[in-house]
């Protein structure tokens, strides 16, 4: 582990997390604190979720509010851009968005343009943002439900399969309210959960500040706490309540770490190999997990020790392989394990990178069509 | 099954950590598009050489704070001085008072249609403009550069003003170990007790979390480690850095909880006497956590371990561990001072700066503090005085633990 004379970093947690069976009842104490007063709602088009969401949002604020729009289910670049045009020149302040993982993004995506001026395309406002760079948004809240990506609580967002990433496009604060991420199901949970361990290890594994180390912590703990509960869950819908939750509490915890430790190669890898129908960044992360631990393990093992105390004792290789095992196909995760290596015994012969870069560099633009 | 609680967790403030970080300020400030700020700066940091670690010019913005009290006034001669000399963020660089004036000068720009006293409290607002503000902390305070509160004297009505609000986070706080520069061995031991006292309040708080555990729980464990180098070599800058993130940690743990009894108490201490605050809080803490005894068990024994450098994770809830743990504490503060030439008071009475006919005004002073509203026993006003009689003479607080000895302090 590095010694405390190296100490060089920062850390920042941009995102205020709120969680809780019924933590949606204190959402105007927390628009007070924000200082938040007009904002703008953007729910999703699917009927059931947003009746859901509007019935429990018309207990806490006595109405629905008026000024609103649905979106989704997929993201539709007409949309977005009529969207940013209406919150331009508008006195609102923010925009407060429920729903699932697509629905975010579209809040993200609209916040960054929201605050530019008139743009062509969506993807050229985009390609102007920069990951240190200091942009202005419009503030953003998300109630997150249905299915997680991850990226919730962070600065990250995918648009047509490009990544993008700065701090200003985090949430300033995420509800996680039990009543809505129990809709989730355990293969959304598992998967969201693969990708926030690789997330933990691989800040662990670049940067170990107190700081940082206080974060991996709490994931590692919220981790523990999800996995027991789903272990230990009846089928009753409180427990199921609880799991969720302790995800909630780990998947914004991991995001933090990440965040804070830098861009990580590892993680780029399980997001750029992620192929539709094949195999998610999530199912790529636990693929991955077993053999960074090893490497952790052979590299630092003060840090694999320090790891597994964070874990109450438990060995790191077999709390993944516990997670593993309760949903992911072993087959799947071989095959996806076979596919890295043998991509890599392939392309690491300079001969072989040579002959095939024009055939790959024609074959990376055109995303999969012929 | 555990089931889960409600929790929340906020800490918006960049803290950017290394030696000679301070450099790097000319280059931070231009991220943020600040191109001409004010540089509030303690007396202290401009005789002490701090200012000298700058590579930018700096002389035309700095305002030295006065040695004398700061009080709203001095808040409107920053406000004036800021817009006369058109400045577009601030830098403070000193100690907790220097930080509690930055955080309220960049308050009442930021929203300049209200007065200090409309904006006080914890209603928060979206500001009218942005004003970047920079905290480079120069002291061991009791983590200021990672909370949202702030404390000021007003001068009309003559009473104390709290600010607690989201826009009281600073944007960054710099912690460079050489802008720390050397306090006495006392000064230090105070402030690491001010520090030990912020990060426990925060797990004893009720709206502890286990994000807070574990912040908490790091800072305890980095002064455990880093404190006696700190306190007797002052000069390490290793343990002037774990020391000073020790402290950032606890700031950030506290700001998730708000503070408790030992807090209420030893501010409203600070504000009447001269006693300062570092040094209330050195001698109430384990008085106020005796009296939250039994609704903290389980999270002293976790302290207690963490004291002893054991694993934190089993839970006990057993009233002997919870006692023992609040000895470990004491003997802890009082082990920070055994070695230095001059001796820390004990007891309140020692200090000879209180009378005990003051201790009923502090105690109701302090029972009408909203950091009261954390504890988990909710005091009374025979409470609080309780707790500050036996704090002033050192004797138990509580008459059925009178065989044991951990709090006849002196």
């Amino acid at each position: 582990m590095k010694k405390p004379t190296e100490y060089n970093f920062k850390f920042q947690g941009q995102t205020q997390m709120a969680i809780g069976p019924e933590v949606l009842m204190h959402l105007p104490k927390f628009l007070t604190m924000q200082g938040i007063s007009q904002p703008f709602w953007i729910f999703p088009k699917p009927l059931s979720e947003r009746r859901f969401l509007q019935r429990k949002l018309t207990k806490v604020l006595r109405e629905i509010p008026a000024d609103a729009t649905a979106v989704g289910p997929l993201l539709n670049e007409n949309e977005l851009l009529q969207l940013a045009d209406c919150l331009r020149n508008s006195s609102f302040d923010s925009l407060i968005v429920g729903g699932d993982a697509d629905t975010i993004t579209f809040a993200k995506i609209v916040a960054i343009l929201a605050k530019k001026d008139n743009e062509i395309t969506v993807s050229q406002a985009l390609e102007t943002i920069k990951a240190d760079e200091d942009i202005e948004t419009l503030p953003l809240i998300v109630i997150p439900f249905g299915v997680w990506d991850g990226n919730e609580c962070q600065g990250r967002f995918t648009y047509q399969e490009k990544v993008f990433e700065n701090l200003a496009v985090a949430p300033r604060l995420a509800l996680f309210d039990g009543r809505f991420t129990r809709r989730t199901t355990l293969q959304a949970i598992t998967h969201t959960m693969y990708t926030a361990l690789l997330q933990i290890f691989t800040a662990l594994y670049t940067s170990q500040n107190p700081m940082l180390l206080s974060m991996a912590e709490t994931a590692l703990y919220s981790a523990r706490q999800t996995l027991e509960a789903i272990i230990s869950t009846t089928k009753s819908r409180k427990s199921w309540t609880s799991v969720t939750l302790f995800a909630a509490a780990t998947l914004h915890a991991a995001g933090l770490c990440s965040q804070n430790s830098g861009k990580s190669a590892i993680v780029a890898c399980t997001e750029s190999l992620a192929s539709p129908n094949f195999a998610t960044k999530h199912q790529n992360a636990i693929a991955i997990l077993p053999y960074l631990l090893e490497l952790i393990e052979q590299t630092d093992p003060l840090l694999y020790r320090t790891i597994k105390g964070m874990l109450s004792g438990i060995d790191p290789q077999q709390f993944v392989n516990a997670w593993e095992t309760l949903n992911e196909s072993a087959t799947t995760v071989k095959t996806i394990r076979l596919l890295y290596q043998n991509s890599y015994t392939f392309l690491t012969s300079a001969q072989h990178l040579r002959e095939l870069r024009p055939l790959l560099t024609l074959m990376s633009t055109r995303r999969g069509s012929v | 099954m555990k089931q889960f609680d409600h929790w929340s967790f906020y800490n918006p403030v960049q803290t950017l950590v290394g030696q000679d970080k301070i450099k790097d300020l000319p280059a931070i400030l231009a991220t943020m598009g600040c191109k001409n700020p004010l540089f509030i700066v303690s007396q202290t940091a401009m005789t002490n050489g701090v200012m000298e670690l700058f590579e930018a010019e700096t002389d035309n913005n700095q305002y030295p704070l006065p040695t004398q009290e700061v009080t709203t006034d001095t808040i409107e001669l920053l406000v004036h001085y800021f817009e006369v000399h058109q400045h577009d963020g601030i830098v403070a660089i000193g100690g907790g008072t220097v930080m509690d004036t930055a955080k309220i000068t960049r308050l009442q720009l930021s929203l300049p249609s209200y007065t200090l006293l409309q904006l006080e409290g914890s209603i928060a607002r979206q500001p009218e403009r942005k004003i970047p503000l920079i905290l480079i902390p120069t002291t061991v305070d009791s983590g200021s550069g990672a909370t949202k509160t702030a404390y000021i004297r007003s001068t009309q009505p003559s009473s104390f003003l709290r600010f607690e609000q989201v826009l009281l986070y600073p944007d960054i706080t710099i912690i460079d170990p050489k802008a720390f520069k050397v306090t006495s061995g006392v000064q230090t031991a105070l402030g690491v007790a001010a520090v030990l006292a912020r990060a426990v309040e925060s797990l004893t708080s009720i709206l502890s979390c286990p994000a807070v555990e574990t912040y908490a729980l790091q800072a305890i464990r980095l002064l455990k480690t880093h404190v006696f180098r700190i306190v007797h070599t002052p000069h390490d800058l290793v343990a002037r850095t774990q020391l000073a993130i020790a402290s950032q940690l606890a700031g950030i743990a506290i700001s998730q909880t708000g503070a408790s009894l030992a807090h209420a108490i030893s501010i409203t201490i600070a504000q009447t006497t001269p006693i300062t605050y570092a040094q209330s809080m050195f001698i109430v803490l384990p008085y106020t956590l005796h009296y939250n005894l039994r609704a903290n068990e389980s999270v002293l024994s976790n302290i207690g371990a963490c004291l002893r450098e054991e694993e934190t994770d089993h839970h006990t809830e057993s009233e002997p561990d919870a006692l023992a743990a609040i000895q470990e504490i004491s003997d802890f503060l009082n082990s920070l001072t055994d070695s230095l030439p001059q001796a820390i008071p004990l007891r309140l009475y020692e200090s000879q700066a209180l009378l005990p006919v003051q201790l009923a005004q502090i105690a109701e002073t302090a029972c009408g503090s909203l950091d009261i509203l954390t504890s988990k026993q909710a005091p009374t006003f025979q409470d609080m005085l309780r707790i500050l009689e036996a704090a002033y003479w050192g004797y138990p607080l509580d008459r059925e633990h009178q065989d044991y000895t951990i709090y006849q302090r002196g």
